[in-house]
């Protein structure tokens, strides 16, 4: 009965893993693109600490502010490594100029985790809750 | 007796200056020919200074100014060749940081190299093929030789 909802939070959870442990692996890596404020390294673990509380919201948590947090997590993963991938635009405000026109395997992975993410969330988000489902079925 | 020093007046001056001509000639042809002749004379300094002739052959390739230029994520020359112990200027022409670092060991890195910045590395002593990469973008990389 709940199969799909369940599948969909699954992928998510699976994308945002995969998300959270590829910016984890490389995050010593990126230290040294630095800012006077903060260095990519340290973008790195605040995306991948986000991404896992993102899973275990979706997973355990299973409400739509949750599976939302998510959504954006994943979205501004995914934004970022485009964004960046495509455009230089130095250092803008506190962040360090990430500029990397470049494709590796890793970063394929975090783009393919977080676009199922993104895929998976938004029919939870924008669908019928389960409480609202059951409502008018109540009355 | 007048004849005889008429010969003497002639000859005693013609000797002179026939053995002062040959005595500057072979001082001449010695002035030019030691760098030449010096590695095989027999004296000390000129064994020493034997060596020094062959070596402004060598001074200029050892000496010459090696660079690396990162530019658009990427190392040119991505193939440089260098002598031993040769000091090599790395510089990042690109907007993001970069590394030279060698891929094996600790032979030489230039650590973060900002936008901009320049460092020089010294190619190891040991004649060999050094592969490096940028650190940060493993996607980029390069050989140095040292040979």
């Amino acid at each position: 009965m709940t199969v799909i909802p369940v599948a969909l939070r699954a992928v998510a959870a699976a994308g945002l893993v995969v998300d959270a442990y590829i910016h984890l692996k490389l995050a010593h890596r990126y230290d040294p693109i630095s800012s006077s404020v903060i260095s990519q390294g340290t973008l790195f673990r605040i995306e991948a600490g986000a991404a896992i509380l993102a899973a275990v919201l979706v997973v355990l948590w299973r409400r739509r502010a949750g599976d939302a947090f998510a959504w954006l997590t994943a979205a501004a993963g995914l934004a970022a490594i485009l964004f960046y991938r495509y455009a230089n635009p130095g250092a803008i405000g506190p962040l360090p100029n990430m500029y990397e026109p470049l494709w590796y395997a890793d970063k394929v992975w975090a783009l393919i985790g977080q676009g199922a993410a993104i895929v998976a969330l938004t029919p939870l988000i924008i669908g019928p809750r389960r409480s609202h489902a059951k409502a008018p079925a109540a009355d | 007796m007048t004849r005889t020093r008429t010969l003497r007046r002639v000859a005693v001056p013609a000797a002179v200056v026939i053995l002062a001509a040959a005595g500057c000639s072979s001082t001449t042809s010695k002035s030019s020919t030691p760098p030449a002749t010096a590695p095989s004379s027999p004296t000390a300094p000129s064994a020493t200074t034997a060596p020094s002739t062959p070596a402004p052959s060598t001074a200029p390739t050892t000496t010459a100014a090696a660079q690396i230029v990162i530019d658009n994520f990427a190392f040119s020359p991505a193939n440089l060749t260098v002598r031993p112990g040769q000091t090599i200027t790395v510089v990042n022409h690109d907007s993001v940081t970069h590394t030279l670092t060698a891929s094996a060991g600790a032979a030489f890195d230039t650590g973060a190299l900002n936008p901009g910045k320049s460092a020089t590395i010294t190619a190891p002593t040991t004649p060999g093929v050094y592969p490096y990469v940028c650190t940060i973008h493993a996607s980029m990389h390069g050989t140095l030789t040292v040979g």
